[in-house]
């Protein structure tokens, strides 16, 4: 179906909080969202596919080159390690090992203010700095479940053969993920109640006047 | 070059008088409002307006559409008219039938488009719509008014006079939806036309029109009723038909969400105040002028009805403070020197808070040229701020905190009074709404809007935290202060970003909050219908789209 890119960031904002993320990294991984869904990156379905693994959780360790988490076996939470990234800007590490859905490493690499490159095995993406453009070589799919090693390297050259920008044009989405990124937004909904039905907005009034 | 003139201009006021609740819920239109800025381009830009289709029956059912042509770009505004039992008409937003229902077209909508537009439009928020929909709104009649007005055109008569006053429209909207809900155009897609580039100006030119199409119809069911003896509308009493709006809690948590916005709409208001009162001497004639606007003023409040006793007892409050500046703002006084200044400060000494932010009002009023370029930026980039500054050191967060949001620290939230509150959003229509935290259940659903207990609740953490610990690590700990990290490096910046106020304590008025919001986009005559639900009136008084061009309406809000 199509809908607009407001629909996804207050979707995906609500389903992250319903899947359990606190408020800011749902506001992450709102933004993430919408700027993949920009690129006609998948968006729909990597998310999807953390909110039900549900864990954001797994601790991460690191130093001024490479993050990684504390447990060898584990896998860490895109969403957290974006935000991580972003916060540090020039200062992030410039490898990360073991990431779930690297493909939404992309909109935190992008926010950058010099050119980028994130790389796993099988796929390379450039960036221009602040995000407005990227492009991509790939072998097979862009949106692996995990990948092992991945490496952020600011870039000084172009950008390469851009991908086009959906500027506004409604982005689409498939149905049955859509619902089911719906059902976890559903989460965040208290169910009405008398009270709050006759209180909560305010007292029901005459209307016919 | 006298002494005087060196003096530096007069500061904005202080976020700690201006964005405490009592004070937002003291807030009248101005000149910057949405609604005043979009006739004022209308009328520069030489807008056009055309009716198109008007295929509506006696009973009120059927399909108009109108074209506006901005520009090469054209627009269109399409109505369905309903017929729905009383029992069904509720302002409320869990209503599901209107008697009529809106939609503003990006261009003029070809048969396909009417079809699938009538098969959606109706049923509002159940309905889907494509980037080619601009805006969507419902409206509900004044049963009161509509009928006596279309009585009286068909017997060939004009309507009542006092109580088109009284009342002040035909039709109240009860919500008008922008921005990418329910498929129709993101923002992101509009922003870049010069004519939408202010936030909610293609809501407001949808309302506009809305309020064309009820006078239309009233002439045309009168018409339809009587034939040839019915009777259009007096041209001066048409123009006391402005639109109702009936505005619940679902408006309040939008200026708590986008704090870089509201940042921006009140410091283009300071500005203007700021500017006004910096302004040397008054323009000749200026002192007329403001005599004038104050007689008017009197006007106004005094037909300014609620059922609200507060509301009423803060009208008559603000009528004996309009009678003092009166007396206060004499010939003499506008020949002194920064006459605007002495004015503000009497105000600030001697009114009301709701007197006093009327007096903002009027001041801004007669200094258009100084300030109108104000209201054409009252947007903002939100993406620019979004992104937190993680390499400072928690230390220098704290900083900030103490600096910025002082106010947030005064209260003491182990008092159940103070977070008596929690705002959620009902699984019923998916609207936000307030509840009681230790009456009721859902409070672990709640929304991020208690800024002051999570600024309180991060201090605390913040000073467990090693100081030159940098925040991005602090985050990585501690991810339920986020949402609150980037507020506080947002607000850094932006004086006037927050609502310096417990927004969950027992004694919150959502209203206030309304109020504000309303007040800068341009509405009159607040009239509280509880503590979170407020009726007003839009473009009360204001020239219709086929009279701009003729005669001088800059102060057309203060028309009686």
């Amino acid at each position: 179906m199509k809908i607009s890119f407001n629909e996804i960031e207050m979707t995906i904002l609500k389903a992250a909080r319903g899947a359990g993320m606190e408020w800011g990294l749902a506001e992450e991984a709102a933004q993430a969202a919408r700027w993949l869904a920009g690129f006609d990156l998948p968006w729909a379905d990597p998310l999807l596919g953390l909110f039900q693994t549900g864990n954001w959780h797994s601790l991460m360790i690191g130093d001024e080159q490479c993050l990684r988490p504390v447990s060898p076996r584990d896998w860490l939470c895109p969403i957290t390690v974006g935000a991580y990234l972003s916060d540090l800007g020039e200062k992030a590490p410039q490898a990360i090992e073991r990431v779930r859905r690297p493909i939404l490493l992309l909109p935190f690499a992008a926010r950058g203010r010099r050119s980028a490159e994130l790389a796993w095995e099988g796929a390379r993406f450039r960036l221009e700095a602040g995000g407005a453009a990227c492009s991509c070589e790939a072998d097979g799919t862009i949106d692996p479940a995990c990948a092992e090693w991945i490496t952020l390297e600011h870039r000084t050259d172009g950008v390469g053969h851009k991908m086009p920008l959906l500027r506004g044009g409604s982005p689409t989405v498939d149905d049955a993920a859509w619902e089911a990124l719906k059902r976890f937004e559903f989460r965040t909904y208290v169910p009405a109640s008398l009270r709050s039905r006759l209180e909560g907005a305010g007292p029901a009034l005459e209307d016919n006047d | 070059m006298s002494q005087e003139q060196a003096l530096p201009d007069v500061p904005l006021r202080p976020p700690d008088l201006v964005m405490r609740l009592e004070r937002l819920g003291s807030a009248h239109q101005t000149r910057l409002s949405f609604l005043r800025a979009l006739l004022r381009r209308f009328r520069i830009e030489r807008w056009q307006v055309t009716r198109e289709r008007f295929d509506i029956d006696e009973r009120g059912v059927g399909v108009a559409v109108y074209a506006v042509k901005i520009g090469e770009r054209l627009y269109s505004l399409i109505a369905f008219g309903h017929q729905i039992p009383p029992e069904k008409r509720t302002d409320r937003v869990i209503a599901e039938e209107w008697d009529a229902t809106f939609v503003l077209h990006d261009g003029m909508p070809d048969r396909a488009a009417v079809e699938r537009l009538k098969a959606n439009v109706p049923l509002q928020e159940a309905g889907r719509y494509l980037a080619s929909e601009i805006v969507l709104a419902r409206a509900n009649r004044s049963v009161r008014l509509f009928d006596h007005v279309v009585a009286a055109l068909a017997e060939g008569r004009q309507p009542d006079a006092s109580l088109v006053e009284t009342i002040g429209y035909l039709m109240r909207t009860t919500a008008v939806y922008g921005n990418g809900k329910f498929g129709l155009a993101d923002r992101e897609l509009i922003r870049d036309r010069a004519e939408f580039a202010n936030p909610f100006r293609a809501e407001m030119l949808t309302v506009y029109l809305i309020r064309l199409f009820t006078v239309d119809l009233v002439e045309h069911l009168a018409w339809l009723r009587g034939g040839a003896s019915a009777a259009l509308l007096d041209r001066a009493l048409r123009r006391r038909f402005g639109i109702g709006n009936s505005t619940g809690l679902g408006m309040a948590p939008f200026l708590v969400r986008h704090p870089a916005l509201l940042d921006r709409w009140v410091s283009a208001r300071e500005a203007a105040l700021a500017r006004a009162r910096s302004c040397d001497r008054a323009k000749p004639g200026c002192a007329n002028l403001v005599r004038g606007l104050l007689g008017k003023s009197q006007r106004l409040v005094g037909e300014w009805m609620s059922g609200d006793p507060e509301q009423l007892r803060r009208i008559a409050e603000l009528s004996r403070d309009l009678r003092k500046l009166e007396t206060f703002a004499s010939d003499a006084l506008l020949s002194e020197f920064r006459p605007f200044d002495l004015i503000y400060r009497f105000a600030e000494a001697n009114l009301s808070a709701e007197g006093q932010e009327y007096c903002v009002t009027l001041i801004i009023e007669v200094n258009g040229d100084l300030v109108d370029d104000l209201a054409e930026e009252m947007a903002v980039e939100e993406g620019e701020s979004f992104r937190i500054d993680g390499t400072m050191r928690c230390a220098d967060l704290l900083r900030m905190i103490r600096t910025g949001y002082g106010w947030a620290l005064r209260f003491d939230f182990s008092h159940p009074a103070a977070q008596a509150r929690f705002w959620y959003a009902s699984e019923e229509k998916l609207e936000p709404r307030l509840g009681e935290r230790f009456e009721e259940p859902g409070m672990e659903r709640e929304q991020p809007l208690a800024v002051a207990r999570d600024i309180a609740a991060m201090v605390q953490a913040l000073l467990q935290e090693r100081p030159d610990a940098r925040l991005a690590a602090f985050l990585l700990d501690h991810p339920e202060h986020r949402h609150t990290a980037r507020r506080i490096q947002i607000a850094a910046s932006r004086a006037y970003s927050e609502i310096r106020d417990n927004l969950i304590d027992a004694s919150m008025r959502p209203i206030d909050i309304l109020r504000f919001k309303l007040a800068f986009f341009g509405a009159m005559r607040f009239d509280p219908r509880s503590d979170r639900w407020v009726r007003i009136t839009l473009f009360q008084g204001s020239p219709f789209p086929d009279e701009l061009d003729s005669g001088d309406w800059d102060l057309w809000p203060f028309a009686a």
